[in-house]
């Protein structure tokens, strides 16, 4: 079975086990109260608004029983609760409480769910957890190595200024574009007016604390310039073993060493390059490695998506969903169907095809920067972009192009105003365009990162912070869709940018490539293993100046 | 002299050191209230007037001359009882002043130099000791942690590069995975016997019977100034699943780069980036494979390098290990301790048969792995025995770095038998010092807990301690009553971190028989005849300067 195929089965699985078995399953009864941090839960010890509060510790999980449902005589309806405390509630309920029957409003945003639909996802989160983190591991070698090798294989300093300006040029115009096409759909459909004046605040209660948290990240932001300056490395070991790697630090630094190895005369730096090169083989079959076991992380993954978020808070959001989702379909169709079909002249539903794998990595894990060792390998394998502008311009586009998360932007701040019934004018909504634009640039392709650019861009237009709760529930599934298109629009960039270097890019479709071991995708670890025998070192590895015969970067080679 | 003869010496002299001079030594006054972290004791200018309290910043470790001691409140408490006040005289330090807790005295504000009288809690602070032992032992401290460094430097580089050869040599994915689990369970097993001898050997000798509940409540508070530092860091243990998790790095480099090296995150990716390399063709790999094979034959004679200043390194980290544990071992819990360590052996003695299976005789054993159990007696880690460890097994040992690099490197992280022995007698010995009944039912949790968490706990000096407090508030036995195993940690750290070697090195024996190999034990001759591998005249070969091949480019 093709591994897309794969994939595409975990994921369908972990969507339905998530509809039907998990905590907001349609089918099973919903037995408990949960929340990841108890103090937030409004709860009374009697069933009246005005009766006592029962505040549970911050930071602890609780999980309350649903015994039944009562009326206050005011007419207010409450969830019947109980609990028994545990170690650290014995701080609040002193030390004696057995059995603590407490009351829930309905009105609050705290809704039942299925207990045993928790356990499940508790039971797969470490799944899909191994995955992401298999993926990420490679991310700083990989783009380092390939980064390097693509700069220093470039030979020609020149050259890459070229390169460099075109896929930069590509980059802010689709980003543009999308936000553009994103602001005038969210004009013309105003998602705002659907939302009822309740749901508003018992959205924004469901989330208040991690939005306000975004919100505060947002506010750290440095300015511009700063961020200008802070793509220059102090110590790019630092930047590499962070542990948040500061990608753009490591790109300018593979990039400068990449030129400075061209430079050197002689063929010194040769062997510096080939070791790169071959580490970066070595990463690149470690995805194919990792890639065994992608089906069940996206399976897993989904799963907890669905399950957690479920129908309730989908279906306020549905209509904002629809229209960034439908925005984003529209930005990939329109405008990366015409930038491959008529610049790089290469058949739409091929490339539609090939960058399937890519695709559903980035929608299932929600995160560009994790596809990119898949994205690169289809560039090169499949589209037949060379090494060189794949390696320069996918990892650059991981960081810095990002359509799908501009779009999103762009609705998500109008929506936001609406929601709290803020007009803005022409000239708030061109402001939206340049932060969003510029937003996207400076944030690297992680999951729920946009949420964090979102509370900047909300800030510089005076809308309330506060409005990143209202979308929080439904980010999740709208950062698959927006993750996919970045992608796609880096792959789509890829394929122009070779065009216009004077490459002929190729389709490699996915039955070809099933049938070759030795390129594309499919069935690569297939090939025989070969032991390595240490300690016999043949003299002609221990001279620096020595010529490996297997090295394919021949063009330094002339410089002697 | 042999290299094992001179840290053999450094042990023996850093004993006597630490015994005679050190801050618990019966020669020297006990002058002196040593407290490393002063914001969290009672300190006050006035006798019983909470008003006066002075106030230090944490890192302002102080040497608190005693004058005299009063007892306050109602007659009749213990020594260590919460009403006995140490009299002090303490000069005020730039640091203190920072702080801004030291009160003015008489109008007069306080003044660098100055010397200030108060009293002090004794329940918070660690009981009266020498201050001239303390100032010997921060002379020597310095050097014990310089040697400490100089090796750990090794592990992160030296572990990636051997592993990725390692696994490279291995050739077949296959292979590793049958290995691999064979490693796992020996591991468990061993653990599992660790900890089985402490249980049975406390249970039958009783250690803790003699003691009355009273009386080791206060024995406990004695060391109560150490047992929040170990219960502070329960809560961040992580439980099984997400330790298993995170196994996998989320950026390999980081694992490696950061001050606390993750070793089995650098595995995973060592072993995988291995398996990758043998999954290309020949050509493409063999650069990277030569390179870091040379890498880490760099490496290793860097370590032969540290291995000089060995002696001295060992012995000051003993005399400081000693001279804090003092004669205190001769106390009433003195039989716990011989407890522990006639457990210990019989442990090291089950390791030797083992090896023997494996075909290697018991005094061959001993002394091929000699250098790397003194190293571990000397600095309490595994880890930082590591690069040691992996020149015994390939040199004395004459095993393939391919099956011995994994199984050490592994052994290093999550065997630890010896851990496990002393969790479980301790378990048992503040159970019956406290008077807490023990069930069978609750001791099969406890030892399926033990097990657990001497697979999950770093191999970090006195990690033992914490995972400890884990395994207490598990069978529901006050955190408090580690204080009566505290004191001594650091000196069973000491002794248990050879019996774990001992264990990995036994399994690695066991692995390579059950693999066909078969060990080639290298003899003093031999060893004394080379310079090429073993321990001796390493260091004695001619030094070959790199030729810069500038001109030839020109």
């Amino acid at each position: 079975m093709q591994i897309y195929t794969k994939i595409f089965i975990g994921m369908a699985a972990g969507l339905i086990l998530g509809i039907f078995a998990g905590p907001n399953s349609v089918v099973a009864p919903k037995d408990v109260v949960h929340a990841e941090d108890g103090s937030v839960l409004p709860l009374h010890l009697a069933p009246s608004l005005q009766a006592k509060r029962l505040v549970l510790p911050a930071g602890v999980p609780a999980q309350l029983q649903v015994i039944g449902e009562v009326q206050s005589p005011r007419g207010v309806r409450f969830y019947h609760l109980s609990f028994t405390p545990g170690a650290c509630h014995k701080l609040t309920l002193g030390s004696d409480a057995r059995r603590v029957e407490v009351y829930l409003p309905m009105a609050s945003p705290f809704k039942p769910v299925w207990s045993w639909g928790l356990t499940i996802l508790r039971v797969l989160e470490p799944v899909g957890a191994i995955f992401m983190r298999l993926i990420k591991m490679l991310i700083v070698p990989l783009v380092f190595c390939s980064l390097l090798v693509g700069v220093a294989s470039l030979g020609d300093v020149r050259q890459l200024g070229r390169l460099g300006g075109k896929t930069l040029g590509f980059f802010l115009a689709t980003t543009i574009l999308a936000i553009t096409l994103g602001v005038v759909t969210a004009n013309i459909v105003q998602p705002g007016r659907f939302i009822s004046e309740d749901d508003k605040q018992a959205l924004a209660a469901n989330y208040s604390s991690a939005a306000s948290s975004a919100a505060k990240r947002g506010s750290d932001k440095p300015s511009a310039a700063q961020n200008i300056i802070n793509i220059v490395p102090k110590n790019p070991l630092a930047a590499m073993s962070a542990k948040q790697p500061n990608m753009l630090q490591i790109i300018f630094f593979a990039l400068i060493l990449g030129v400075g190895c061209t430079l050197v005369p002689g063929r010194k730096t040769k062997q510096l390059v080939s070791l790169l090169d071959k580490v970066n083989d070595a990463m690149t079959m470690m995805v194919h490695m990792s890639m065994a076991v992608a089906p069940y992380g996206v399976f897993a993954l989904v799963a907890k998506v669905v399950g957690t978020s479920g129908w309730s808070v989908l279906a306020a959001l549905t209509i904002y969903s629809l229209v960034v989702i439908g925005g984003l379909f529209l930005h990939a169709i329109v405008v990366y169907t015409g930038a491959v079909c008529w610049v790089a002249k290469v058949p739409a539903l091929g490339f539609w095809k090939v960058i399937r794998p890519a695709q559903l990595i980035s929608f299932s894990t929600s995160s560009s920067a994790v596809a990119l060792p898949l994205a690169m390998e289809t560039a090169k394998e499949n589209l037949g972009v060379s090494h060189h502008v794949s390696s320069f311009v996918l990892p650059l586009g991981t960081t810095i192009n990002m359509d799908g998360t501009a779009l999103y932007q762009g609705v998500a701040a109008l929506f936001i105003a609406q929601v709290f019934g803020i007009d803005l004018t022409l000239g708030a909504q061109l402001n939206i365009i340049l932060t969003a634009t510029l937003a996207s640039i400076g944030t690297a392709g992680v999951p729920g990162v946009g949420m964090i650019t979102l509370a900047m861009v909300l800030t510089s237009v005076g809308v309330p912070t506060i409005g990143v709760a209202l979308i929080l529930g439904v980010d999740r599934i709208i950062d698959m869709f927006r993750s996919s298109v970045n992608t796609t629009g880096n792959l789509a960039a890829a394929v122009v940018i070779a065009a216009s270097e004077g490459e002929t890019p190729r389709i490699l479709l996915p039955g070809a490539d099933a049938a070759r071991a030795d390129a594309g995708i499919e069935g690569r670890l297939d090939v025989p293993q070969h032991a390595y025998v240490p300690g016999d070192d043949t003299p002609d590895d221990d001279t620096p100046d020595d010529d490996t015969p297997d090295d394919d970067d021949s063009q330094n080679e002339s410089k002697r | 002299m042999k290299v094992y003869q001179k840290i053999l010496l450094g042990i023996a002299a850093g004993t006597l050191f630490g015994l005679l001079l050190g801050p618990q030594s019966l020669l020297l006054k006990k002058d002196t209230v040593h407290v490393v972290d002063p914001s969290r004791v009672e300190l006050q200018a006035a006798l019983g007037d909470p008003a006066s309290k002075i106030r230090l910043p944490r890192s302002a470790t102080t040497n608190f001359a005693l004058v005299g001691e009063h007892s306050v409140g109602k007659a009749g408490a213990g020594k260590a009882g919460r009403n006995l006040w140490y009299e002090v005289k303490f000069t005020l330090t730039a640091k203190m002043l920072t702080g801004g807790g030291v009160p003015a005295l008489e109008g007069k504000r306080p003044a660098l130099g100055e010397t200030r009288r108060a009293f002090l809690r004794a329940a918070d602070a660690p009981p009266p000791s020498s201050g001239l032992g303390h100032r010997i032992a921060a002379f020597i401290g310095p050097i014990g942690e310089i040697f400490l460094r100089l090796i750990l430097m090794l592990v992160v580089p030296l572990v990636f590069t051997t592993l990725t050869v390692g696994t490279a040599s291995l050739g077949n994915v296959r292979s590793l995975e049958r290995f691999g689990l064979r490693v796992l369970v020996y591991f468990l097993l061993t653990t599992a016997v660790g900890t089985a001898i402490g249980m049975a050997l406390a249970l039958l000798m009783g250690p803790g019977r003699g003691i009355v509940p009273t009386e080791a409540a206060l024995l406990a508070e004695q060391f109560n100034f150490l047992v929040s530092d170990a219960t502070s860091q329960v809560q961040k243990a992580p439980d099984l699943v997400t330790f298993l998790v995170q196994i996998v790095p989320d950026n390999p480099l980081h694992s490696m780069a950061s001050a606390q090296p993750n070793m089995l995150q650098v595995m995973f990716f060592s072993i995988m980036f291995g398996v990758a390399l043998t999954l290309l063709p020949e050509s493409r790999s063999r650069q990277v494979l030569h390179l870091l094979d040379k890498t880490s034959k760099a490496l290793v004679m860097v370590m032969h390098m540290v291995m000089a200043v060995a002696p001295f390194g060992v012995a000051a980290l003993i005399a400081q290990t000693v001279g804090a544990t003092g004669y205190r071992i001769f106390g009433p819990l003195g039989s716990y301790l011989l407890l522990v360590v006639v457990g210990l052996a019989i442990h090291a003695a089950l390791s030797t048969l083992v090896a023997r299976r494996a075909g290697v005789s018991p005094q061959d054993f001993w002394r091929a792995i000699r250098p790397a159990e003194l190293l571990g007696l000397g600095t309490s880690s595994s880890t930082a025995t590591l690069p040691v460890s992996l020149a015994v097994a390939e040199d004395n040992l004459g095993l393939s770095p391919k099956l011995s690099s994994f199984t050490l490197t592994l052994g290093s992280s999550v065997n630890m038998p010896g851990t496990a022995l002393f969790q479980a007698a301790a378990l048992v010995f503040i159970a019956q010092a406290f008077g807490v009944e023990l069930p069978l039912a609750t001791l099969a949790t406890a030892f399926v807990t033990i097990i657990l968490l001497a697979v999950g706990t770093a191999a970090a000096p006195s990690a033992g301690v914490v995972s400890l407090a884990l395994v207490l508030a598990g069978v529901g036995i006050p955190p408090v009553g580690i204080g009566l195993v505290v004191g001594f940690d650091r000196l069973l750290d000491m002794l248990r971190t050879p019996v774990n070697l001992a264990a990995d090195f036994a399994g690695a024996l066991w692995v390579a028989h059950a693999t066909g190999e078969t060990p080639q034990v290298l003899t003093d001759e031999e060893d004394l005849a080379t310079t090429e591998y073993g321990f001796e005249g390493r260091l004695d070969r001619e030094q070959a300067p790199y030729e810069r091949r500038a001109r030839e480019d020109r």
